[in-house]
């Protein structure tokens, strides 16, 4: 995404092209020390799932057969579930990356999964 | 510098952020208004590091989320947006001028926040200043030409390859383009940015804009703010030096421009939140000289 954006850019800043690329981990508006992004790279959950059995609520925005194979992949329990509610929030769309999602129950869905405990 | 948060308003339910220099070398407010609906940090924290860069220049500031944006609760429900919008920047100032002695506040914002800051500026007279990032802006015949050429210039960059629009490579996106969108914003019409330029400059205000590539659709050249100014029945006095960024002298006030054609609207790296937050941070030291 970082790398679309730089695109999407190129014509701003055509001539001073070398320049415009960003300094360090900058990513997406956030820029991260060496250690963390490191730590970032090398960050996998499925290892520490194996440790300790947590159950997991997984709440996804639309492509619910994606999300759930994504849970399995990351060796989550039997009593791990996912819920889905079909709105594509564009979480992968750089252009909508700043934009306030509307009222589609993704908070009280949050709230109800918490208190189930 | 210290950070503190508060709240204020009537009831209390607007909250804030206060930046406040170690030494307060400048007798000079800056308050800043919610972009859009983001909250009170700004786009990619463009406001937080704004607000901090002028603590280094003994400026101290609010930033705070308008009714019902991120931690701010409604006030004022049922008036229409933009009277809210008027009452809970006036609370904002009421608030910074009561905790602080301060010679003049200036108010500020990005876009929406813009264009928010101008309207309240014209009616409270504590308001000396205001910087206005990415406003309105009406196109000119100059703006045609410009548009033209630079849209070939991207059409050969995006041949070679070295140019893509956001949002190009993804289908879904191109069909989420086709939905209506949320929030649907409708820039200040000309006649009422005409009338409001004019109460301020009458009354000594200086009015910062500052315009980026993200305004690119309506503006395009330095020039286009003298279209504007032009409309107004004062004397236009060009005022800056050799390589410095205009500055007019219209009536008693003063109207200063920076023009920055290689930064886009919410400047997403941080080096282009850098260039824009000193340009903002000199035209408040030259304020408050």
């Amino acid at each position: 995404m970082q790398r679309a954006y730089l695109r999407s850019i190129a014509q701003l800043r055509f001539w001073k092209w070398r320049r415009a690329r960003p300094q360090g981990n900058e990513l997406l508006g956030t820029t991260f020390s060496d250690a963390a992004f490191r730590e970032l790279k090398a960050f996998a959950l499925a290892p520490l799932l194996a440790e300790r059995s947590v159950p997991i609520r997984w709440l996804a925005t639309s492509t619910l057969a994606r999300e759930e194979e994504l849970l399995r992949s990351i060796g989550a329990s039997d009593g791990c579930r996912v819920e889905c509610l079909d709105y594509e929030c564009g979480w992968r769309d750089l252009a909508r990356l700043e934009d306030v999602l509307p009222d589609v129950r993704i908070s009280a869905t949050l709230a109800t999964m918490v208190m189930e405990g | 510098m210290n950070e503190s948060c508060c709240q204020f308003g009537p009831e209390r339910r607007l909250a804030g952020i206060i930046t406040e220099p170690s030494e307060r070398a400048l007798r000079l407010g800056f308050v800043l208004v919610s972009a859009g609906l983001l909250p009170k940090c700004g786009p990619y924290r463009l406001y937080a590091q704004l607000a901090r860069r002028l603590a280094d220049d003994g400026i101290v500031s609010l930033r705070f989320d308008l009714g019902g944006i991120g931690d701010s609760g409604q006030e004022h429900e049922g008036r229409p947006l933009k009277a809210r919008t008027e009452l809970e920047i006036r609370a904002a100032l009421d608030y910074l001028s009561e905790r602080y002695d301060l010679d003049g506040i200036v108010l500020g914002g990005l876009c929406s926040g813009a264009e928010d800051s101008f309207r309240s500026a014209a009616s409270d007279a504590r308001v000396t200043g205001v910087v206005l990032i990415d406003p309105f802006a009406y196109r000119t015949r100059g703006w045609a030409w410009r548009h033209v050429l630079h849209r070939l210039g991207r059409r050969a960059l995006r041949a070679l390859g070295l140019y893509e629009p956001l949002g190009a490579e993804m289908p879904q996106a191109r069909a989420e383009e086709k939905r209506p969108g949320l929030v649907s914003y409708k820039y200040m019409e000309r006649a009422e940015a005409r009338h409001i330029l004019r109460t301020l400059v009458k009354r000594n205000a200086q009015v910062h804009f500052v315009y980026t590539a993200g305004m690119r659709e309506v503006f395009n050249h330095p020039g286009q703010l003298r279209a504007l100014l032009r409309d107004l029945d004062f004397e236009v006095r060009t005022i800056s030096n050799r390589g410095a960024p205009p500055s007019f002298r219209v009536g008693p006030g003063v109207v200063t421009l920076d023009y920055l054609p290689r930064i886009d609207h919410t400047q997403l790296l941080e080096e282009d939140r850098r260039r824009l937050v000193e340009v903002v941070a000199r035209r408040l030291r030259g304020h408050a000289a």
